[in-house]
């Protein structure tokens, strides 16, 4: 009788999405949500927008963690955190060789009316990027995929051939896309190589995201 | 020896202008209409509401004349590009099978058609049968783009952002015109994006391949 060797399965090119949650979360978002609406204007817009500008969006220059309102450096402290802490969790670098590194990022914040998205982009020159919802917008029945941030899988491709035996493979094998319905409080940190975008927003009211990228030297 | 630079990962895109197939554009937008008005309900799963509407993969199959002519217009520019990109031996070509099918699009103000690919497809054929109107405030408005998949673009410095084509990293762009069919790779990623003009984009998208004589491994259409 012939038995089966046993099978080692490594996913052996997984790509990390982490996911966190600031809690409380109400009032940090009602003072940032504030005073971004109180800065949409022109002075503080991003002046040289790398996509295509939309009269839905507004995109905020590169500098939000440089201001110093207090609720704009709590949610840095949060931000910079989560991500120092996805950093550590996901490198073999100890705490001691992670706080020799210098830490610069960008960050700005999202405006998105009616009908406003943001194309698929990954953020060359980065290696951790993410984004805090500090207000999701009105969910719309009709439109499932309102508002969705929708990472792509960066096996761009790998789908082009199906048969029975690979059409159906368990999670993380799958060649998928990964939807993220933010809420207020979420904080999602990827590798910014990964390709998202923000799918068209249909709700009534707004949406309000703070992006970051991070590097490390 | 001179120097030379070759595009060893390009990726093929053909515009190809159908002059046959516009004449038709008028008749084929009236059925295309109509019959997607009482599909509405078979549309494919994912299609988000009235904003956009992807029909059923029979389109093919339609036996008014418009539509027969159109997409013997449309198969005859795949077989064109298929040809152009390839050095076939004489009569190679003329051998194998095509296999297609094809779907109708209508994306309307404020819609969108997400990303996605084609599995198991050589070609995907996008025929612009009606384009919306320009948009002032939103320049990419109905624009077909087709995905950047190139990861080690994540490292740029002055002289890779810059790049002309064939080298340019990025996604590419093109705006559906009437009567033209752009074809490219069935295993890219692409999208329409939101339409904000006036109008709408009324589009039949076919895939694509080809079956050499023998060959297994494509049942299923």
């Amino acid at each position: 009788m012939v038995t089966s060797p046993h099978l080692k399965i490594a996913p052996a090119f997984a790509v990390p999405i982490v996911e966190s949650r600031l809690e409380p979360c109400a009032r940090l978002n009602r003072e940032l949500e504030e005073l971004f609406l109180s800065r949409e204007t022109d002075e503080y817009r991003n002046p040289m927008p790398s996509h295509i500008a939309q009269r839905e969006v507004f995109e905020s220059r590169f500098n939000l963690f440089r201001w110093p309102e207090g609720c704009v450096q709590e949610l840095r402290r949060f931000m910079l955190d989560t991500v120092a802490r996805s950093v550590l969790a996901l490198t073999t670098l100890t705490p001691e060789e992670f706080g020799k590194l210098t830490f610069q990022n960008h960050t700005w914040f999202h405006i998105t009316r009616h009908a406003g998205s943001f194309v698929a982009h990954n953020h060359p020159m980065a290696s951790w990027s993410a984004v805090y919802c500090v207000r999701a917008g009105e969910e719309v029945p009709d439109h499932p995929e309102s508002g969705i941030l929708r990472f792509l899988d960066p096996r761009a491709g790998a789908n082009a051939y199906l048969d029975p035996a690979n059409e159906a493979l368990n999670p993380p094998y799958r060649v998928r896309m990964a939807e993220f319905r933010l809420t207020e409080g979420q904080i999602v940190v990827f590798p910014s190589y990964l390709f998202h975008e923000v799918t068209p927003f249909y709700g009534r009211d707004l949406r309000i995201t703070v992006a970051t990228n991070c590097k490390f030297s | 020896m001179q120097p030379t630079i070759v595009p060893i990962h390009a990726t093929p895109m053909g515009v190809i202008p159908l002059p046959e197939a516009a004449r038709w554009n008028t008749p084929v937008a009236e059925i295309v209409t109509r019959r997607a008005a009482a599909d509405v309900s078979r549309a494919s799963p994912g299609s988000p509401g009235p904003l956009v509407q992807v029909g059923t993969e029979d389109t093919m199959t339609w036996n008014e004349a418009p539509m027969r002519s159109v997409m013997a217009e449309i198969l005859r520019g795949i077989a064109w590009m298929a040809r152009s990109v390839n050095r076939f031996a004489p009569g190679e070509f003329d051998s194998f099978a095509l296999q297609a099918r094809a779907t109708y699009l209508i994306v309307n103000r404020d819609g969108g058609l997400g990303i996605r690919n084609h599995p198991m497809s050589a070609w995907t054929g996008i025929y612009c049968v009606e384009a919306p109107e320009p948009a002032a405030e939103r320049t990419d408005s109905g624009r077909l783009r087709v995905y950047e998949s190139r990861l080690y673009t994540m490292f740029a410095d002055a002289t890779t952002d810059t790049m002309v084509l064939p080298f340019r990293p990025g996604h590419y762009g093109y705006d559906p015109a009437p009567g033209v069919l752009v074809i490219f790779p069935g295993g890219a990623l692409y999208e329409i994006a939101p339409v904000r003009g006036a109008g709408r984009l009324l589009a039949l998208t076919v895939q694509a391949r080809f079956v050499a004589p023998g060959q297994k491994g494509l049942s299923g259409w």
